[in-house]
């Protein structure tokens, strides 16, 4: 159902997107009615802001998905989606924003309706989502086990989505980043999907145009941790809800493990030239809030890794 | 003024435990509450040993306190009574008054309600002292070791610190222990908040569930509770209450005893329910926090 445009939108998520035809569809279906549930009463808009694509997503695509969908092409920008973010949140309508700095992340339906929820009981939170990626493994791995788009298409299809968006946690499995378990329970260190109040985001100066790397570097980190570092944010996060990255080429994500590192390595110079520190999350008590829609959502119940006959692939 | 919340108490010849229970319930202990938001019945099911009437009521201006004379043996009677008197429209119920609750139990579970219409919100069960008190009182935990390591964690300072003297309270079906804590679907719980309109509408506790301490009561009223349509399960993580060593009818005997008495409440549920008694699968929803690592390590470790 189109609810037509939205005005007063409680809600604005803002999906960085750059050369991503074949993924963007799925992310923004992701985030449209009637895909998310529980959220009828909630006003949202998507703001897709295509940060200099030679091939953008055709504005057909958006306007199907309905009218609180929005399409900007930014010419010539800055290689770091910072500039984006910031742009996107000078056009966003809501006193609450969602980040997405990697358009390539499908998300599981319960994500609005859980977001507005966290919004409900705390004054001033970031609301943040788990990293998950698709495939049977860190997709750095799995790439070079063969894992490619056209597996990914059919492991989608596999589970007929987009009919019930939990089946994700069926064939993708969570960043782990270290741990030597999955737990809701774990901090993250990345989130592509989160949620701030505009004032916060604000206050923190935005996103920080210095990390200008293309993909961003440590921004993403960046921008969420100088969230944690003020003392009046409230950090939560969300169990049994996650965003799913698809196997596009990314800057970091999709490279090889040892390249992957070596860039990592670069991204935290960077990350100490420009705030003196570290690159250290800031040590919170998180709040958590959510569920467990599905048995492979239990993602404390898996072991690391997953093998790769499990998925056939 | 009338307050949000009513909480119920049951007590029963427990003059040690109750005020220590009672004491987790106030307000300079829970924390971000206004005293003016709940108020708190303890009812005495007709103790041979009761609490001192007006040294509990001094205890907190909210709290009211109802001596049962000669009550039926099963705590049902006394919930039903004590609803009736509640002046809020939230009630908590704690069926036994042995337990302490750690200090966010009350604004976390008052928040749940501003989230949803209908919802029941349970804090699940921990045993004070170092392993089940079915096992540990046969190996000398006792009410004075329990007195000792609650004044090694000064508790009313720090509550949550509860998590390092206690372990979670539960049963092992068929020798099964689940590994994982938080996330486990609970049953029954000695701290059940729901909406006193939907607690009368499925009438309360079922006073056919008469057996002293209730048998099945609580899991009964809870599963009915469940298997409404307007109802929605919230868990509270890294919240609990805490069971202290009493001698009270289930937790306090011998493993081979409580197999027992759980077979005499089973049947006793197939006799009045007409069907085994089964955990609700209806979905839940979790909210809270991981306020230290004795409370997250259940989730690693188990």
């Amino acid at each position: 159902m189109n609810p037509g445009p939205a005005t007063n939108p409680e809600l604005s998520v803002i999906v960085i997107g750059y050369n991503m035809r074949r993924e963007l569809p799925r992310t923004l279906l992701s985030l449209s009615r009637p895909y998310q549930r529980g959220c009828e009463d909630i006003n949202y808009e998507v703001l897709l802001m295509e940060n200099g694509s030679t091939k953008p997503l055709e504005d057909s695509v958006i306007s199907s998905l309905g009218g609180h969908f929005h399409h900007y092409n930014l010419e010539s920008p800055p290689s770091s989606p910072a500039y984006a973010i910031n742009r996107g949140a000078e056009i966003a309508s809501s006193d609450v924003l969602g980040i997405m700095i990697d358009g390539a992340h499908i998300l599981t339906p319960g994500i609005v309706s859980w977001v507005h929820r966290a919004f409900q009981i705390f004054k001033n939170p970031i609301v943040l989502t788990r990293y998950f990626f698709l495939g049977p493994d860190d997709q750095s791995i799995s790439a070079e086990n063969g894992y490619s788009q056209e597996r990914e298409d059919a492991l989608l299809q596999r589970i007929s989505w987009p009919s019930d968006g939990y089946e994700l946690f069926r064939i993708g499995i969570p960043l782990y980043d270290g741990a030597p378990r999955a737990s809701w329970l774990n901090p993250l260190t990345e989130s592509n999907c989160f949620f701030v109040r505009r004032e916060t985001f604000e206050a923190m100066g935005g996103a920080n145009e210095l990390f200008d790397f293309p993909g961003g570097g440590l921004l993403n980190f960046d921008m969420y941790n100088e969230c944690l570092r003020r003392k009046d944010v409230e950090p939560v996060l969300l169990i049994g809800e996650g965003s799913f990255h698809q196997y596009h080429g990314g800057t970091t994500t999709n490279t090889t493990p040892e390249d992957r590192k070596s860039k990592v390595r670069v991204y935290k110079q960077q990350y100490k030239q420009i705030r003196g520190i570290e690159p250290v999350l800031c040590d919170r008590n998180w709040s958590y809030l959510g569920h467990q829609p599905n048995k492979p959502s239990e993602i404390h119940m898996r072991k690391r890794p997953p093998s790769v006959a499990r998925h056939g692939i | 003024m009338k307050p949000r919340l009513s909480i119920i108490l049951v007590v029963y010849n427990m003059q040690r435990a109750a005020l220590r229970a009672i004491s987790s319930l106030l307000p300079d202990y829970q924390q971000n509450i206004h005293p003016d938001d709940y108020e708190i019945l303890v009812v005495e099911n007709g103790s041979t040993e009761p609490l001192d009437h007006q040294s509990v009521t001094e205890m907190g201006a909210s709290i009211r306190y109802f001596y049962l004379d000669n009550p039926p043996s099963s705590p049902a009677f006394a919930i039903n009574f004590a609803a009736q008197k509640a002046r809020g429209d939230i009630l908590c119920i704690m069926v036994d008054g042995a337990h302490m609750l750690t200090p966010g139990v009350l604004f976390r579970a008052l928040e749940v309600f501003s989230l949803r219409d209908d919802p029941l919100v349970l804090a699940p069960a921990f045993f004070l002292g170092p392993g089940p008190q079915t096992e540990t009182i046969y190996s000398g935990y006792n009410e004075e070791e329990e007195d000792r390591l609650l004044a090694t964690i000064n508790w009313r300072k720090s509550g949550y610190r509860l998590f390092e003297i206690g372990v979670p309270y539960r049963l092992d079906f068929n020798g099964f222990r689940p590994k994982y804590f938080w996330f486990i679907q609970q049953f029954e719980s000695n701290c059940i908040f729901v909406k006193k309109s939907t607690f009368e509408a499925i009438r309360g506790c079922d006073e056919r569930f008469d057996i002293p301490g209730g048998g099945l009561l609580i899991p009964d009223l809870y599963r009915r509770l469940c298997d409404l349509d307007s109802t929605q399960i919230f868990q509270l993580l890294g919240e609990a209450s805490f069971h202290q060593v009493h001698g009270g009818i289930s937790t306090n005997v011998p493993p081979d005893a409580q197999m027992e008495q759980w077979e005499r409440y089973s049947e006793q549920y197939v006799s009045i329910r007409g069907k085994e008694f089964e955990v609700s699968l209806q979905p839940v929803e979790f909210y809270g926090h991981m306020p230290n690592k004795f409370a997250k390590k259940l989730m690693v470790t188990g």
